[in-house]
């Protein structure tokens, strides 16, 4: 054993878990123990504790999708409401970085992502980078993707999708999808049927 | 002790994603296209929950499936078991537990396991709902069991009524937890005993946290023999690197990034692996300590890892095991570099009295007294620093801002943490963590650690509503802007009578559309004739009804060629503008139509405008209520976290007092050991004494006297301190 560089505070949470249960038994030789009927009391405090807690975020859970719905309705009724969502599949030919949004050749949204989220959206997520109002009629969307393609050199797709808004949501998907035959990705539009 | 609980999570949404789709492909009727439709949206709206959840925003998350359900009535099995799986993992278990038993009985999840296990032709690669049923009650049993709720784990785990083999490691570990220290009713030794067959290389975790609490267990109870040879096997296993499980290949399989998370989690079962191995070794160590084989402990640590978890413990163990047998210089270094290292545990203060025993015996009794007072004076120093920190504890308003680390103050400011985009983030994990060194100590009571993580929660709850009441009020001023708006409108609708509007329009659109057909029916140039031809045409129409009457008295046959002429001309006149003034007739129709058109839809925005004021009622009220339901929540946020800190603050005295009373019982031990060693050094300068020649003996009975005049005022004031 060397005894000049031991250091204390390397443990990952399991073995810190594991230390306490060592800690049991080895402390047990210099310190007296709480009383049993002590823990127990203790313990009792501890439940009343967290179920308070978990009462108090269920509300709070409940008042965030109550506020949610409430300025979706306030803000963006269904009858000029339009959602515009982004998709990956697989995402081998393309990295997303960043997303440019037009609406009738007026930027309307923009979006660069972290690591973290193009990997969410390479796991399967769908996210929604724009909610906004627009009248009844035919609009134009144009969307300007820009990332690393498959050897990462930069690299942008775009596409220009034709729309109709009418008395109901529209919701638009643009799905990033790697084409194997070609081994690029392409730009997909797919508007939600509700 | 603690699974991993991230990569089971991971594994309940990879599990969930695939049987998903399961469930979609086995339940979508091929015919019908609005099922399918319906299918869709209901898998979109999941995937935008999932985007929520792998970016880390579990609340964002949780609220999603919440809308899917109200907005879009969208809420199938495994949203629901997804659902479920995220109230474990934020720690909502009664919402998770209640979810589950309504999902276990429900009909909808009994026929999907039904069509999942027909089809999943035995093969184990299918994901039967049933797995992930088991999955989320195991996740659920865990986090009772890490939270001490015992009672309610063996409950969850009650509702298990099958276990497939991977899972019966975990499930049995989990039950042993659940019962600890009793043994439950299918117990640990029966599956330690029935893995015994199993080849040593195959071990896994779960079979060697099993064993390590069956070592545990055979140790408090004495039974020595039977502890030793688990620990031994467990402290000589080397484990398997992990394979990639089923979901991982199937869930991307050529990402890199799902490479770069597989690397993380090889990394984290290679420490997991060391621990469990150096744990077995202390304890080994530990067992032969209590047997008194002190030669057997030394050698069992001699090469314990220098940078295990560990190490404190091991180094006290290899320290005294060597007093013991008397390998004085390693012990005497040893003892001092825990002193050293660990000034504030308790290991380090009885390293003090070990080493000045150690002293005394084998170096001289001065040095052993000098060594003594140096343990009283480390004692006293940290009795006063003990003394001042509970002053400064007890007198803190808000004990969360008592020496808080750095990143807990930066979350409770609301600075965010890089690469979470939570927005709720009491629903991740908020481990407390201070810079205070005594708090520091305390904080290794769990129940403790878990007091303040409830209050760093409350705060941002508390902060997370004070910016819901902003919003609400922001969408109070919003919809009475609204309002305004509406009213408005409404006046501009009572000026401008559409009505009367779309009359005239209407009257206008009919004129037209019946000179058009005409014109179109009869293709005549003279239906287009302006008010000079019409009055030529009604000239000509006269002149022919007088040459009709004195056609008998005179010659007309002058007059009728004259008339055709000038009739033939007009006519001539009218053909030739016929179609520009059909074009243009057929124009000003189609004008007055979008005008038209375009009247009715102002008036019926209008309308719907004015029938929407029902809506906006509807909209105020809901503010009001929103507005009353934070207000209420933030009162209750306050009190909890009143009472919160009254438990944190009481819980930190009792830890006062504790780490005080051990403080004490070591000085005084110290205080009596110095006693002993001023009896022993007077003792020993008697003898001296005696030995001493004649002429020199009236001189050392002065130096004596007064030395032991010296020592007893010096033991008259020791006995005074331990008398206080």
């Amino acid at each position: 054993m060397n005894i000049n560089i031991f250091s204390s505070g390397v443990a990952s949470d399991v073995c810190k878990s594991l230390m306490a249960v060592a800690g049991i038994l080895l402390f047990s030789l210099v310190i007296s123990v709480k009383s049993v009927g002590a823990e127990l009391e203790s313990s009792t405090n501890n439940g009343t504790l967290a179920t308070e807690l978990e009462d108090i975020k269920k509300q709070v859970l409940k008042l965030n999708r109550e506020l949610f719905i409430l300025e979706e309705d306030l803000l963006f009724p269904a009858s000029t409401q339009v959602a515009v969502f982004v998709s990956v599949d697989v995402g081998r030919f393309f990295k997303i970085d960043s997303i440019e949004l037009k609406i009738n050749d007026k930027n309307v949204a923009g979006f660069l992502y972290t690591e973290r989220q193009r990997k969410a959206l390479e796991k399967g997520g769908i996210q929604q980078v724009y909610l906004g109002n627009l009248k009844e009629g035919k609009h134009q969307l144009t969307a300007i993707f820009t990332g690393l393609d498959g050897e990462g050199r930069s690299s942008q797709r775009a596409i220009t999708h034709l729309f109709e808004k009418e008395d109901d949501v529209v919701m638009i998907e643009l799905k990033v999808e790697d084409n194997e035959s070609s081994y690029r990705a392409n730009v997909r539009v797919e508007e939600w049927v509700l | 002790m603690r699974l991993n609980v991230a990569f089971m999570l991971n594994q309940i949404i990879k599990v969930t994603l695939l049987s998903g789709g399961l469930m979609f492909i086995t339940t979508m009727p091929t015919s019908a296209e609005t099922v399918k439709a319906a299918a869709q949206l209901e898998d979109k709206l999941y995937r935008k929950a999932l985007y929520f959840y792998f970016t880390g925003n579990y609340g964002e998350a949780l609220n999603q499936i919440n809308v899917n359900r109200q907005r879009f009535n969208r809420h199938s099995s495994r949203s629901r078991l997804f659902e479920a799986g995220l109230q474990v993992s934020v720690g909502l278990h009664h919402q998770a537990t209640q979810s589950l038993q309504a999902l276990q009985k429900s009909q909808e999840f009994t026929d999907e396991i039904n069509a999942v296990d027909h089809d999943s032709q035995g093969g184990k690669s299918s994901t039967s709902p049933t797995e992930l049923m088991l999955i989320a009650l195991l996740q659920l049993a865990e986090q009772q069991v890490e939270q001490g709720n015992n009672k309610t784990a063996r409950q969850t785990l009650s509702n298990i009524t099958n276990v497939p083999n991977e899972y019966k490691e975990q499930y049995q570990l989990l039950n042993q937890l659940a019962y600890w220290p009793n043994i439950p009713a299918q117990s640990a030794i029966e599956l330690a005993q029935s893995n015994n067959d199993e080849a040593m290389a195959g071990l896994s975790f779960s079979d060697a946290y099993i064993e390590l609490n069956q070592a545990l267990l055979y140790m408090e109870q004495g039974e020595f023999d039977q502890a030793k040879p688990l620990l031994t096997k467990i402290k000589n296993t080397r484990w398997l690197p992990p394979s990639k499980t089923f979901w991982q290949m199937l869930f991307n399989p050529t990402s890199d990034n799902q490479a770069d998370d597989l690397n993380e989690k090889v990394n984290d079962d290679k420490i997991q692996q060391q621990a469990v191995n150096d744990y077995a070794q202390l304890l080994l160590a530990q067992m032969y300590v209590k047997q008194e084989q002190y030669e057997a402990a030394y050698y069992e640590l001699k090469d314990f890892p220098q940078n295990s978890p560990y190490s404190e413990s091991a180094l006290f163990i290899f320290a005294f095991s060597a007093q013991k047998i008397k390998q004085y210089t390693m012990s005497r270094k040893l003892f001092y570099l825990i002193k050293e290292r660990f000034p504030y545990s308790n290991l380090g203060w009885q390293s003090s009295l070990l080493l000045s025993g150690q002293v005394v015996e084998q170096m001289s009794l001065s040095e052993g007294m000098t060594s003594y007072q140096n343990a009283e004076r480390g004692y006293q120093q940290k009795l006063t620093e003990l003394a001042h920190f509970q002053q400064l504890f007890a007198a803190s308003d808000n004990v969360l801002n008592f020496s808080p680390r750095k990143e807990i103050k930066d979350k409770l400011e609301g600075h965010s943490e890089v690469g979470v985009d939570a927005t709720m983030p009491f629903f991740i994990n908020n481990t407390y963590s201070t810079d205070s060194i005594w708090l520091q100590k305390a904080l290794l009571d769990n129940e403790l650690q878990a007091d303040f993580q409830v209050l760093v929660e409350l705060g941002l709850i508390k902060k997370h509503l004070r910016e819901q009441l902003q919003k609400n009020s922001w969408l109070k001023g919003t919809q009475a802007l609204n309002k305004k708006r509406k009213a408005k409108i409404a006046d501009v609708q009572q000026q401008t009578s559409f009505r009367s509007i779309i009359a005239q329009l209407t009257d206008k659109q009919k004129h037209f559309e019946k000179i058009v057909d005409e014109a179109q029916a009869k293709q005549q140039g003279f239906v287009f004739a302006n008010q000079a031809q019409e009055e030529w045409l009604e000239r000509i129409k006269v002149s022919k009804q007088v040459i009709t009457s004195i056609s008998g008295s005179r010659n007309v046959a002058e007059y009728k060629k004259r008339i055709k002429r000038v009739e033939g001309v007009l006519n001539w006149q009218l053909q030739q503008s016929f179609p520009e003034r059909l074009w243009q007739h057929k124009k000003q129709l189609k004008k007055i139509d979008q005008l038209l058109a375009h009247a009715e839809q102002q008036n019926n925005h209008f309308l719907a405008l004015t029938d929407s004021a029902s809506l906006l009622t509807g909209l105020s009220a809901r503010i009001e209520q929103s507005s009353a339901d934070i207000k209420i929540q933030l009162s209750k946020v306050t009190k909890l976290r009143v009472k919160t800190s009254k438990k944190i603050q009481n819980k930190v005295q009792l830890f006062v007092e504790n780490q005080q009373g051990i403080l004490e019982q070591h000085l005084l031990t110290a205080r009596h050991e110095m006693a002993a060693v001023l009896e022993r050094m007077a003792k020993l300068d008697k003898r001296i004494e005696r030995q001493l020649s004649p002429s020199t003996k009236k001189a050392r009975v002065e130096k004596v006297k007064f030395d032991d005049a010296s020592k007893a005022s010096f033991l008259s004031e020791s006995q005074q301190k331990e008398t206080l």
